[in-house]
């Protein structure tokens, strides 16, 4: 088995793989850029209260980037059957968690291309200013929502990974997410009973995390961070524990292609 | 009697090999699941950010989905037609064009009225959306020809699947700018200049408009003009789509590329 080195290194030559194809797909180039904007745009049109507006640039970043971690993640061994390579990849001296976590972290980290949109849309069209100052924060804010965003992926992959439609069931995560993290909806408006669910979510703290970035509110930031590390840990723990299952069983039945 | 046959028959196997690999309860699931979503969706945040009641939000994302099932399904019909290396069979019967893609429409808008019918009674039985008795006649003319428009537009789609690859991602994008232009959300006074412009040469505005008409939401004689406009809009598109596939049609045969994908 690799050194923990070479696992790392796994991770991010998968990660870079994952990037460099999916940005190929048209497909992700509407879910990381075209989508959120939308989503902006009806928010802004609806809507001219300015915290709210705020919050709703934040909120289509976290939609984009989690519309691109729900497909990527979802589709990441789903690609390699299409493309031929899953017999390497299960034959490779390495687990295929980490292959398959530097895919999630690839789609993951394609919704930045969602932040930076959506400031910027929400800059140019509805008068959003973000302090510059604030921006680096914001960066750093970011990059732990890839990484928590990718952690409940991995769990995705784990469940969905050998199912022969998994666009059409990862279609279904999407609204739900995004509904029960208080994504755009304003958390006043949801029900008690998805609030809640939305509690073991990563996009609810990550949104937390840089709204509370976006205010300069130091110690609100470190504490949604702290969750959003322990929810990343935690989501790590269980999709290596599903993918371990799922690769045991896909060696079991030798059906790997045919699934 | 012939085209007839074309146009039912054909329609309905070339719309059960479309699905032969999906299960139907997965396909029928996301074909409701997405748009209850969806309709949940905008009616918390709608309600919520606007004095406009629950009811413009689920009369608008309920006719908005049926382009799912329209558009995305009638394109992906013609699409899947050169994936599965049947377009050469295709181009070469003799039967009447107009039967051929008549017969792939028919399925499509009566998927998009299923769907278009289910979100409004998802929003009136689980959202609590409530909806003018009696509208039920008036109402069903409104979805109808939204779902008549919507497929239009995936014929025009579909076409342009005869010679590009990738149709799915430009169906992706006409799904989420009718989610800004068609009134669904916002409504059409609001829209900026372009994106109103964009919302009278797109599908749904009518519709939307006559729905909401049919369900006292807006006043009773906007009806007949809104259903008369997405009429016109849908002739408009089938024609467009029309002459596209015969185009690109042609096209393919003389660049020899009807069964590259």
């Amino acid at each position: 088995m690799l050194g923990s080195a070479m696992r790392l290194a796994v991770v991010a030559a998968a990660a870079r793989v994952a990037v460099t194809q999916l940005i190929l797909l048209k497909f992700y180039v509407v879910l990381a850029a075209f989508q959120p904007v939308t989503f902006l745009t009806i928010a802004g049109l609806l809507s001219d209260s300015g915290p709210y507006l705020r919050d709703a640039v934040l909120s289509a970043g976290l939609m984009g980037m989690w519309s691109t971690t729900l497909f990527g993640a979802g589709g990441a061994l789903d690609r390699e059957r299409r493309y031929g390579t899953l017999e390497l990849l299960f034959a490779a001296p390495t687990q295929l968690v980490g292959p398959i976590l530097g895919a999630c972290l690839g789609a993951a980290a394609l919704g930045l291309v969602s932040i930076v949109l959506a400031l910027g849309v929400g800059w140019l069209a509805f008068d959003v200013h973000t302090p510059l100052v604030r921006l680096p924060g914001i960066a750093v804010a970011s990059v732990v929502a890839v990484l928590g965003l990718a952690a409940f992926g991995l769990v995705i992959a784990g469940v969905f990974v050998l199912a022969r439609q998994t666009r059409m069931l990862v279609n279904l995560l999407e609204y739900p997410v995004w509904v029960c993290s208080g994504l755009l909806v304003p958390s006043e408006a949801l029900p008690d009973a998805l609030r809640l669910v939305g509690l073991a979510l990563p996009t609810t703290w990550a949104l937390q995390l840089l709204r509370a970035t976006a205010d300069g509110s130091l110690p609100a930031a470190l504490r949604a961070g702290a969750v959003l590390v322990l929810l990343t840990v935690a989501f790590v723990a269980l999709g290596v524990l599903l993918l371990g299952r799922m690769e045991r069983a896909a060696r079991d039945r030798g059906d790997l292609s045919f699934v | 009697m012939t085209w007839l046959r074309v146009v039912v028959v054909g329609g309905l196997l070339s719309y059960r090999a479309l699905f032969v690999w999906l299960r139907p309860g997965l396909f029928t699931a996301t074909l409701l699941a997405t748009p209850a979503m969806q309709i949940s969706f905008f009616a918390l945040l709608g309600p919520s950010l606007t004095p406009l009641p629950l009811e413009h939000f689920v009369i608008g994302n309920a006719i908005q989905t049926c382009a799912i099932a329209s558009t995305f399904g009638m394109s992906q019909m013609l699409e899947r037609e050169r994936v599965q290396q049947t377009l050469p069979w295709l181009v070469l019967t003799p039967a009447h064009r107009s039967a051929v893609y008549l017969g792939r429409m028919l399925p499509n808008i009566l998927n998009g009225l299923a769907v278009a019918a289910f979100g409004i009674a998802f929003g009136r039985i689980v959202l609590g959306a409530q909806l003018a008795p009696g509208a039920v006649p008036r109402l069903a003319a409104a979805l109808l020809v939204g779902t008549l428009s919507c497929t239009a537009l995936g014929v025009v789609v579909g076409a342009v699947g005869l010679v590009s690859r990738d149709t799915q991602s430009l169906t992706s994008v006409l799904y989420l700018l009718l989610l800004v232009v068609s009134g669904a959300n916002v409504p059409i006074d609001a829209l900026p200049g372009p994106l109103a412009w964009l919302s009278t040469v797109l599908p749904l505005r009518g519709s939307i408009q006559a729905a909401r008409s049919a369900t006292s939401l807006a006043p009773a004689e906007l009806w007949a003009p809104a259903v008369g406009r997405e009429l016109l809009v849908a002739v408009a598109y089938t024609a467009v789509g029309y002459v596209c596939v015969r185009a690109f049609e042609r096209w393919s045969r003389a660049a020899a590329t009807l069964e590259l994908y």
